[in-house]
């Protein structure tokens, strides 16, 4: 498998193959991390082509300082928060917690909608760190360099971050026994 | 119990947080979807600048070929429909050398007006798109005219060969390099001209002066000159026009060298 550092000098020399291996190794993280972040397949599909587009105009100026794959997601973070603020603009969200308590976690949509809406009441510099952190094995380190934060904060950000989630898991099963 | 543990100076995820995060399953995304973006991408891609000079020569040189036919065909085949004609029908007295010598550059002089003349906003339109420069497509074309006059020579050649009984003295050699001598002399003259004074019109006043030397020569002894002077004067003419047509060639593949370094 080649390196992710020597497909960028091939497709600084114009070749299609290499841009293909490159977009085809990220094109699914980016997708997930911006469907966790929005929880829309709409702008998660919108933010990830975005994302590959910035790419493809900022490789000419890249220049290896960190790992790819951290410059990639600092543009997904970016894009990710570009949407939030517009949706916030047209008052777009209506994230509630009320399906914790709907009480139908037994299949795997009820599952997964129940894990997407207690990480929506999450403020979203904490979830986006959990969301790179757990789904995507960064370091706090290149968390902070994604996120522009110092690494510190992205501890504070996670250890608040799972503190909160697991009260949310606490009193979901008190609805849940109830 | 769900406990966030401090171990090697990083955070790590309680294990009831990670079985709760791993019901966040995502579904991946359609590979039409992926196929789109690809394709969008791809316009972003360099072009690739490491391709020859003479691969820039070659398709330059396609290029013109092409365009010559498309734009030429129809004028070049009345052009030797009626040349066939004359020659059939006039019986001309005039000598075969002569015929061959003044109607040689005709399809040259046709596809100059047509290309340089007629399209000139054309070419300005290829030269804005930086894909080659003026004096390329001038060299191109000019070569792809030249290739197309000395095949086309051969129509009026067919006919004094295969009308051997009416012309037994006609040396082939001599009309071929008759014929080739006005050709490679007249692309040598336009390219110096052209890449001199672009937009110029040199080009109709050379075309009176020729059709004028062509009545001259058939009044006047210079007709009798021309037709017996020998082949080697000929051959001298086509080599150093030949030698002076490749010395703007590599012109301009040194030049184009100068811009990859």
């Amino acid at each position: 498998m080649k390196k992710d550092k020597d497909l960028i000098k091939q497709i600084k020399a114009g070749s299609a193959d290499s841009l293909e291996e490159l977009t085809n190794r990220y094109y699914d993280k980016i997708f997930t991390y911006s469907y966790r972040v929005l929880g829309s397949y709409h702008d998660a599909s919108d933010v990830t082509q975005d994302v590959f587009v910035s790419m493809m105009k900022a490789l000419p100026n890249y220049r290896e300082r960190n790992k790819f794959s951290s410059w990639l997601f600092t543009i997904a973070h970016n894009k990710c928060m570009n949407c939030i603020a517009v949706r916030k603009n047209h008052q777009e969200i209506d994230e509630t917690i009320e399906v914790l308590s709907s009480g139908d976690f037994t299949d795997n949509y009820a599952d997964k909608e129940y894990v997407k809406n207690i990480l929506g009441v999450l403020p979203e510099n904490q979830k986006e760190t959990l969301i790179l952190k757990y789904y995507h094995g960064f370091t706090s380190k290149e968390i902070g360099e994604i996120t522009n934060a110092n690494t510190s904060t992205v501890k504070s950000r996670l250890y608040q971050g799972i503190n909160k989630l697991r009260e949310l898991i606490k009193d979901g099963e008190k609805f849940e026994k109830k | 119990m769900v406990k966030s543990l401090k171990r090697n100076n990083d955070i790590v995820i309680g294990k009831e947080i990670k079985e709760c995060l791993d019901k966040y399953t995502v579904n991946y995304p359609m590979d039409s979807d992926r196929e789109s973006v690809l394709y969008i991408l791809k316009g972003y891609l360099p072009v690739n600048k490491r391709t020859s000079v003479f691969e820039t020569m070659a398709a330059v040189l396609r290029l013109s070929l092409r365009e010559v036919i498309l734009s030429c065909r129809f004028q070049y085949l009345i052009m030797m429909l009626l040349l066939v004609f004359l020659l059939t029908m006039l019986k001309l007295s005039v000598s075969p050398y002569l015929t061959i010598f003044f109607t040689s550059p005709i399809p040259f002089f046709i596809g100059f007006r047509k290309l340089f003349q007629g399209n000139g906003n054309l070419m300005k339109e290829l030269e804005k798109t930086f894909r080659f420069s003026y004096y390329q497509m001038l060299c191109g074309r000019i070569f792809s005219l030249t290739y197309i006059s000395i095949l086309l020579l051969f129509v009026p050649l067919g006919f004094f060969v295969l009308n051997k009984a009416a012309y037994e003295s006609v040396s082939s050699l001599k009309l071929i390099v008759s014929g080739i001598t006005p050709i490679l002399v007249f692309s040598v003259y336009m390219l110096y001209i052209e890449s001199m004074s672009r937009g110029e019109n040199i080009f109709a006043l050379s075309l009176i002066l020729w059709v004028f030397f062509g009545f001259a020569a058939v009044s006047t002894p210079i007709g009798d000159i021309i037709s017996e002077l020998n082949v080697f004067v000929y051959i001298v003419i086509i080599v150093l026009s030949v030698v002076l047509f490749a010395i703007n060639i590599m012109n301009v593949l040194r030049l184009q060298k100068k811009e990859f370094i």
